[in-house]
């Protein structure tokens, strides 16, 4: 193969694969609500939420798991209509208790944190 | 009346009442208080009316320690000091500043709040401010677009700022020159404070300038007002008769030099535009501060944040590595160097409310007795022995920058108006030091502290040397502890009060 034909088809290769990475976050993110942290996602692009998912995962090696994490974000059914409001509501619940995490510089309710450790998994 | 003292005969003798050693911001509030009094004031000025490099170069020094702005471009040596350079930016200390916190070790003055409470609205009036109005209340009567953020006022609250760059020099020449009882003394730079042999007042000041010439001073009173640094080099080059120098017997003089921290701690990412001109405004503007109660809870320094568009401000240079020359024009050039880009995104963050600011933090440095100026072997051109400032930060000081943007972030979320993120030099809890350049705010406090124990301070609640019946100190050495504002309008406050107490002491009357 020619060197200028593998430059092509490696950066075609690369486009696609970034592509393919973004739709597939945007998917994970909007057909999981568990995994989707609403409040974050209108300042932070999916990049920067994965970020924050892997470094709580890191810091807390004892949620790496996808199954605890849902649990603790939500114990409603994921059927439920409004079980974006319900995590809402409980991200507002940690910022007044004072269930608050520092991950990658943010100030973080626990919750959403969490929501971010949750998308890093499944994405 | 103006003296050159340049032109007077060498070794001769002048007398007064008073004596103000330094005619900046200090010097002058207290000067321009004796005006049309029956004492006569003599006034010594290390410059003249205009700036001169050959006396600029009398500030040179060295630094240790955390890495300093060049001593000899500091500060300003002319009349009207650093007034000459300064940005204007005034607001009294809050309660918390004069009181003891067990966590912050020799914190604590003398006196409180209530006691500068008079001399404050003095202290307005010389700097020409506004109204003395530092409550949100007022100005938001004033101004209807001053909308402060929802956030929970238990916890963060508005503090008040005024601004007006004023140059003391200008301003008061013409007041001080025609006044007949003031004789200034420019080019006249006080070497040596002559103690009596029991070292419990000063008999007379020895001045020299660049011409060769000397002369005395003898007065009934005197006030030292050249800057926190130069104050403690004149006390500590006294030491003729005294030794380690005048007022040191406890070996307190120049320690606990202090700074405002100036930092850029976090950025603030809104859900949306929250137009107000509040926090944006040139003249009068707030910044975030956390109330005492927040401070308590959390053990932590007192400090605000200003917002800063993010956009403008993403790119800044740190102040501390652009002023990185001895010549103070060519420092200031440095530092207000800006691009076509920087202006136009500033005058569109002015139209359009930005939704992204970064968290610029000022904070007060807790009092270190190890943070200090010495002496140093060099001379200089008058044969007075330079400075070394050895400047040093302590563990709660990084702590603080760190609770005070978690505090602000959680507050921000808690509103539902947005997410803060603390910038990375701060992330890691356990590191309790700074990086090279930490920006501070050319704020030059403590050296000469304020305390009713002579071990623990330089002079008393009046501004009185410990042990000397006659000698005073001005300005921002007195501080105690440095406070989240800036010092400036603290300072005159504090000088205007010494003004009295020195006044009932030579029962003046008024002419």
């Amino acid at each position: 193969m020619k060197r200028r034909n593998f430059i092509i088809i490696a950066s075609l290769a690369l486009v696609i694969a970034v592509s393919w990475w973004f739709v597939r976050s945007f998917q994970l993110l909007f057909a999981s609500p568990v995994a989707k942290p609403d409040y974050l996602l209108r300042i932070l692009d999916p990049e920067a939420i994965m970020a924050i998912g892997i470094k709580y995962r890191q810091q807390f090696p004892g949620e790496d798991d996808k199954k605890f994490l849902r649990g603790a974000i939500n114990q409603t059914p994921e059927a439920t209509s409004d079980i974006e409001h319900a995590i809402n509501t409980k991200v507002d619940e940690d910022f007044a208790k004072g269930n608050v995490v520092v991950i990658n510089g943010w100030v973080l309710a626990l919750t959403e944190a969490r929501q971010c450790a949750l998308f890093s998994i499944l994405a | 009346m103006h003296i050159d003292a340049r032109s007077i005969d060498d070794n001769s003798l002048v007398e007064g009442d008073l004596c103000i050693v330094g005619a900046g911001a200090a010097g002058l509030s207290i000067a321009l208080e004796w005006k049309g009094l029956n004492k006569k004031v003599i006034l010594l000025e290390s410059g003249g009316f205009e700036f001169d490099m050959k006396t600029q170069e009398l500030n040179a020094g060295t630094s240790t320690g955390q890495h300093y702005f060049p001593l000899q471009s500091s500060r300003l040596r002319y009349f009207g000091g650093t007034t000459g350079h300064w940005q204007g930016m005034c607001s009294p200390f809050d309660e918390i500043d004069f009181k003891v916190r067990s966590y912050v070790p020799h914190s604590g003055w003398p006196i409180d709040r209530q006691t500068l409470e008079p001399y404050y609205e003095k202290a307005n009036k010389v700097l020409q401010l506004g109204p003395y109005q530092y409550d949100y209340a007022y100005w938001k009567g004033e101004n209807p677009d001053f909308v402060s953020f929802p956030l929970d006022r238990n916890v963060i609250w508005d503090k008040m700022w005024q601004k007006n760059p004023i140059r003391f020099g200008p301003a008061y020449k013409d007041d001080i020159v025609k006044a007949k009882n003031i004789h200034l003394y420019t080019n006249a730079t006080a070497v040596n404070l002559d103690a009596n042999e029991s070292v419990n007042a000063i008999r007379g000041i020895e001045v020299k300038n660049h011409a060769g010439k000397s002369f005395r001073v003898r007065a009934k009173q005197y006030i030292l007002a050249c800057g926190a640094i130069q104050n403690a080099r004149l006390l500590l080059a006294s030491n003729t008769r005294a030794v380690g120098g005048i007022g040191n017997g406890n070996d307190v003089v120049g320690r606990y030099f202090m700074e405002h921290f100036e930092m850029i701690c976090s950025e603030l990412r809104l859900f949306k535009q929250f137009p107000s001109s509040l926090y944006s405004r040139d003249k009068v503007r707030a910044e975030l501060a956390l109330t005492e109660e927040t401070q308590l809870e959390n053990q932590i320094l007192n400090g605000t944040a200003k917002l800063r568009p993010y956009e403008v401000y993403k790119d800044m240079d740190n102040y501390m590595e652009k002023w990185n020359d001895e010549d103070p024009r060519e420092a200031m050039k440095n530092l207000k160097e800006s691009s076509l880009l920087t202006k136009l995104l500033r005058l569109k963050s002015r139209i359009i409310a930005p939704e992204s600011f970064l968290l610029d933090t000022r904070m007060e440095q807790a009092p270190n007795p190890n943070s200090r100026v010495t002496l140093s072997g060099e001379k200089d051109a008058l044969g007075m022995p330079e400075v070394n400032l050895h400047w040093e930060l302590s563990p709660i000081d990084k702590r603080s920058l760190r609770k005070i943007h978690e505090i602000i972030g959680t507050q921000f979320a808690k509103a539902g108006l947005g997410r803060v993120r603390i910038m990375d030099f701060l992330l890691d809890e356990d590191d309790a030091a700074f990086r090279e350049n930490v920006n501070a705010g050319w704020h030059h406090m403590g050296t000469t502290r304020m305390s009713d124990d002579p071990k623990k301070g330089v002079v008393d609640q009046n501004c009185k040397v410990h042990g000397l019946s006659n000698l005073y100190v001005a300005g921002s050495g007195c501080f105690a502890t440095s406070g989240a504002p800036n010092p400036t309008l603290t300072l005159v406050a504090l000088s205007i009060r010494l003004s009295d107490y020195v006044k009932d002491r030579l029962s003046v009357k008024s002419v």
